[in-house]
């Protein structure tokens, strides 16, 4: 029944009717008008506990006597740091990007030597024509270790073919 | 006389000027800091430290915005660095503690919440977002609009604090009542 009468609320557009279908509906179920007393009785007990305190009339006083401190300078002498103010996640965020970019630049021109396959690039260093084994031609691989040494591995049948 | 007629005057140098903002708001600001911090003294404190801020920067102010919403968010900060800086302070204090240095100085100086009655024992069982929402709308009787701009979030957010704030008082309070 509060659920309809929940829907209801929501439904009427009109606030005068809303309050009385509320009041209506509060006055004959117990159980709501016991909810509204009770958040009655709560905001009560929390307007009563931040009523004002003894110390708050001594607010304006301090305030005031550090003013004096204070060289107020008016808007016309201030520069207009509004237009500078650049939020913290938009730095985080171009940081971000620049380390991405740098890593990317890193990975594609300048790539570690140990990494990928040894074939590409290392004709400089190793020059392999032919190799034969019993006068017939060998498969040729070419290994590079992490410590930058070459193994050189010939590959061939068991009766020299 | 409007905020922004009270501002113009502060800005033309009318020092005196700026009592009449602090004694508009004074009620709910120190509620709110009172909420926060939980204890009188350390919410006068931070909300002049906030409201000297707030004069300072005064002529940064945009007009067309409202003050009341800026005024409290800057307090609002203000006292969220408090409880940060409480925190450090606990922390250093944790340390020299074990050393052997200064036992148990630091839990007479910084308290968690030492406003009397059940209220604000109940209180501090909540978070501070939802005790800052509840005391804005049930003491300073502010939208959840206002309150959700003060406090960086949206007004179904509020909502949901209010609510679940005032559920958890309920439960805090019986809690009491019946200890």
């Amino acid at each position: 029944m509060c659920k309809f009468y929940n829907l209801l609320y929501r439904l009427l557009p009109v606030r005068r009717i809303q309050a009385w279908v509320i009041d209506r509906h509060f006055s004959r179920c117990p159980l709501c008008g016991l909810n509204e007393k009770e958040g009655i009785r709560l905001d009560g007990l929390l307007r009563r506990a931040f009523a004002p305190h003894k110390s708050d009339s001594l607010l304006w006083p301090g305030v005031r006597s550090r003013m004096d401190k204070i060289c107020f300078v008016g808007p016309s002498h201030r520069f207009p740091l509004k237009s500078f103010r650049f939020p913290a996640w938009r730095w985080a965020a171009a940081g971000l990007a620049l380390l991405f970019i740098l890593g990317l630049n890193q990975l594609v021109f300048h790539p570690p030597e140990h990494f990928g396959p040894a074939a590409d690039g290392q004709h400089s260093r190793v020059k392999i024509n032919y190799a034969k084994i019993k006068g017939k031609n060998a498969k040729t691989h070419v290994y590079q270790t992490s410590q930058r040494s070459y193994i050189l591995f010939l590959e061939t049948d068991k009766n020299g073919g | 006389m409007e905020d922004n007629a009270v501002i113009q005057n502060c800005l033309q140098g009318d020092r005196e000027a700026y009592g009449i903002i602090v004694n508009r708001y004074r009620n709910n600001l120190l509620a709110m800091a009172r909420s926060i911090l939980g204890n009188a003294e350390e919410a006068l404190d931070a909300t002049q430290e906030a409201l000297l801020q707030v004069y300072t920067h005064l002529d940064r102010f945009d007009q067309s915005r409202n003050f009341r919403t800026w005024l409290f968010s800057i307090t609002y900060k203000r006292c969220l660095d408090r409880i940060r800086g409480k925190k450090t302070w606990r922390k250093a204090m944790t340390e020299l503690q074990t050393t052997g240095n200064n036992p148990g100085y630091y839990e007479e100086s910084f308290p968690t919440f030492d406003e009397d009655g059940p209220v604000h024992q109940a209180l501090s069982h909540l978070r501070t977002k939802e005790r800052t929402a509840l005391v804005l709308r049930v003491v300073a009787d502010y939208s959840s609009a206002e309150i959700g701009e003060i406090l960086k979030c949206s007004e179904n957010t509020v909502r949901v604090h209010v609510f679940n704030a005032k559920r958890k008082l309920k439960k805090q309070l019986g809690e009491i009542a019946h200890v």
